[in-house]
C-alpha cells in the first residue's frame, strides 16, 4: 500500500477540485460541502479517476457523497490506507 | 448508524435483500446521498412504471449524454457510447417509443424458436461432463447463440457478440467510473463496426431473420431509419436478449439445486414450469434497477419530488415486497408469482419476455433431466453490476 500523509490527500483533493471546477485553490475550503464548489455526478468521475491513480486504490463512485467534505473524505481515505 | 443506501457494501452483491427490506420499511421513497430517489415498494414502483405522463424513461442516456459532452470539452471523444445508445428502446419516450415498439412487435412475429434453442442447448451440453461451470460453460453462451441465430448473424460470431454486448450493457448501470466509460467506449466501437459491416450485407440480402424483418417494416411503412439508429436498435435487441437471460438461467439453477424437493417435483410434473419460471423471475430478478425522471413536481408516499429528479426503481425489492408476496424470501415454485415486475410494467413491458421464459424452461428442464445428480462444488460468485444481477460462476459436479 502506498504511503500518503493526510495533508497530501487534502491538498491533492483541493487541487483536483479547483482544476475541475475552475475555482481558485484558496476558495476550495476543506470543511465546505463539495457540491458547493460545483462538483457533481458529471465532473466528479474525473476527480475520482485522478484520486484512484494517486492513491493506487479502487474507490466507490459514491465516495464524494458518502463523505461530502474534503476533510471527512481525506480522513476516511487516510484511515482506509493505513488500515490495510 | 449504517447508511440506508449502500450498494457498494461488500455483502450487497451476494444479498441485496436485507437493504431493500430496511428501505421499504423505514423509507420506501428515499432520497439518497446523491439526491436521487430510491423506491422500494411494489405499489409505488408499479405506479411509476405506468405513469408515462409523470415520469419519462432514459435517465442513463441523459446522464451519459451530459458526461460525453463534458468530456468532449476536455478533448476526450466518447461519442461511440452515445451513438450505441441513441435508439435503445428502453430509453425512449412516446411518440418515438411507440413507433419503434410497433415496428419491433410487427417484425418479431416468429416465436417458433424451439429448434434453435434445442440445438444450442445440445451443442453446449455435449461439452459438459463430470465437473463444469454452469454459468460460464452453459448459461452464458446460450442466449448469445440464440440471439445470433434469431438476428441472422454468422453463428460463429456469438462469442464476440456476447463480449461486446456485455461491455455496452454497463452503460445502463446506475453509477460508473471513468474506467467503466473507457471500457464501454471500446465495446461500443467494436459493436458499431461489426454491425456496420453486417448491415451492409443484410440490407441487400434480406432474409427471414429479425434484422431483415425490422428493415422490411421500415420500408413497408415508408419510414426512414438512419444507419446510426439501426445499429443502436440492433445492439439493444441483442443485449436485451442476452445478459438478462444468462442471469435468469444461472440463478434459477442455483435455487432449484438448493431446493431438491422443488427440483424433484418440477422434474416429475412439467405443468409446474409456468409458475416455476415466474418464481425464478421474482426471486432473483435479472433487472434489479430501472430508472425514471420526474416530468413535474409531485408527491409520492408523502415525499415531494421535484421536476427532473431521478428515480431508481428497485425491481428486486418490489418482487420481495411482503405486501404482495407472502414470506417473500422463501423460494417456492408452487406460489403464484405472476405479479412480479421482473419484465417491468406499462408501455416498456419487456418485448422478449416470451423468449426469456421459453429459454429458461427448455434449458432448465434439459439440465434437470440430463443430470440427475448435480452438486455445487464451490460457493457461487456474483457479477459486479448493480442494475443487472446474476451469477458470474456456478461450479458443479454431475453424475
Amino acid at each position: 500500500m502506498k504511503q500518503v500523509e493526510l495533508q497530501e490527500i487534502i491538498l491533492f483533493l483541493q487541487k483536483s477540485i479547483a482544476t475541475e471546477t475552475r475555482l481558485d485553490l484558496e476558495k476550495v475550503e476543506i470543511d465546505q460541502y463539495m457540491g458547493v464548489f460545483g462538483l457533481d455526478s458529471i465532473n466528479s468521475i474525473f476527480v475520482l479517476q485522478q484520486l484512484e491513480d494517486f492513491l493506487e486504490l479502487e474507490l466507490s463512485p459514491l465516495l464524494f457523497w458518502d463523505y461530502p467534505t474534503i476533510k471527512s473524505l481525506s480522513i476516511h481515505l487516510y484511515h482506509l490506507m493505513n488500515k490495510q | 448508524m449504517s447508511k440506508l443506501w449502500d450498494p457498494f457494501a461488500d455483502h450487497y452483491r451476494a444479498n441485496p435483500y436485507p437493504m431493500y427490506h430496511r428501505l421499504r420499511k423505514e423509507a420506501p421513497v428515499y432520497r439518497t446521498q446523491t439526491g436521487d430517489l430510491v423506491l422500494t415498494r411494489h405499489a409505488d414502483i408499479r405506479s411509476v412504471l405506468q405513469s408515462t405522463d409523470d415520469f419519462r424513461a432514459g435517465n442513463r442516456l441523459e446522464w451519459i449524454t451530459r458526461q460525453v459532452n463534458y468530456l468532449e470539452n476536455k478533448s476526450e471523444d466518447f461519442t461511440a457510447v452515445t451513438d450505441a445508445m441513441n435508439s435503445f428502446i428502453v430509453m425512449m419516450n412516446p411518440p418515438e417509443h411507440t413507433q419503434l415498439r410497433n415496428i419491433l412487435m410487427e417484425a418479431w412475429d416468429d416465436h417458433e424458436v424451439d429448434h434453435i434453442l434445442k440445438s444450442n442447448i445440445d451443442e453446449l451440453l455435449a461439452k459438459c461432463e463430470k465437473s463444469f461451470d454452469l454459468v460460464k460453460d452453459f448459461a452464458e453462451p446460450l442466449p448469445a447463440m440464440t440471439m445470433t441465430r434469431i438476428m441472422g448473424m454468422p453463428f460463429q460470431d456469438y462469442n464476440f457478440l456476447k463480449q461486446v454486448a456485455q461491455g455496452v450493457l454497463r452503460s445502463l448501470d446506475m453509477y460508473m467510473s471513468f474506467k467503466d466509460l473507457v471500457q464501454i467506449d471500446i465495446a461500443s466501437k467494436q459493436f458499431i463496426d461489426y454491425l456496420n459491416r453486417y448491415l451492409d450485407y443484410r440490407e441487400s440480402n434480406l432474409s427471414n431473420d429479425l434484422v431483415s424483418k425490422v428493415i422490411l417494416q421500415y420500408r413497408l411503412r415508408n419510414k426512414a431509419v438512419s444507419r446510426k439508429q439501426m445499429i443502436s436498435i440492433c445492439i439493444f435487441l441483442f443485449m436485451a436478449g442476452e445478459e438478462t437471460t444468462v442471469n435468469l438461467i444461472g440463478t434459477g439453477l442455483l435455487n432449484l439445486t438448493n431446493h431438491p424437493d422443488q427440483r424433484n417435483s418440477l422434474v416429475s410434473d412439467s405443468k409446474l414450469l409456468d409458475s416455476a419460471v415466474d418464481e425464478a423471475l421474482r426471486y432473483e430478478s435479472p433487472v434489479q434497477l430501472l430508472g425514471r425522471i420526474a416530468n413535474r413536481d409531485l408527491e409520492l408516499n408523502g415525499v415531494s419530488i421535484k421536476k427532473n429528479d431521478t428515480l431508481t426503481l428497485c425491481i428486486g425489492s418490489a418482487n420481495r415486497d411482503p405486501e404482495i408476496f407472502n414470506d417473500p424470501d422463501r423460494f417456492d415454485i408452487n406460489r403464484n408469482a405472476k405479479n412480479h415486475l421482473a419484465f417491468g410494467a406499462g408501455i416498456h413491458f419487456c418485448l422478449g419476455s416470451w423468449l426469456a421464459k421459453k429459454q429458461w424452461k427448455m434449458a432448465t428442464m434439459e439440465i434437470m433431466n440430463r443430470f440427475t445428480h448435480l452438486k455445487i462444488i464451490e460457493p457461487p460468485t456474483w457479477t459486479t453490476m448493480l442494475s443487472v444481477r446474476g451469477l458470474a460462476s456456478l461450479k458443479v459436479a454431475v453424475k
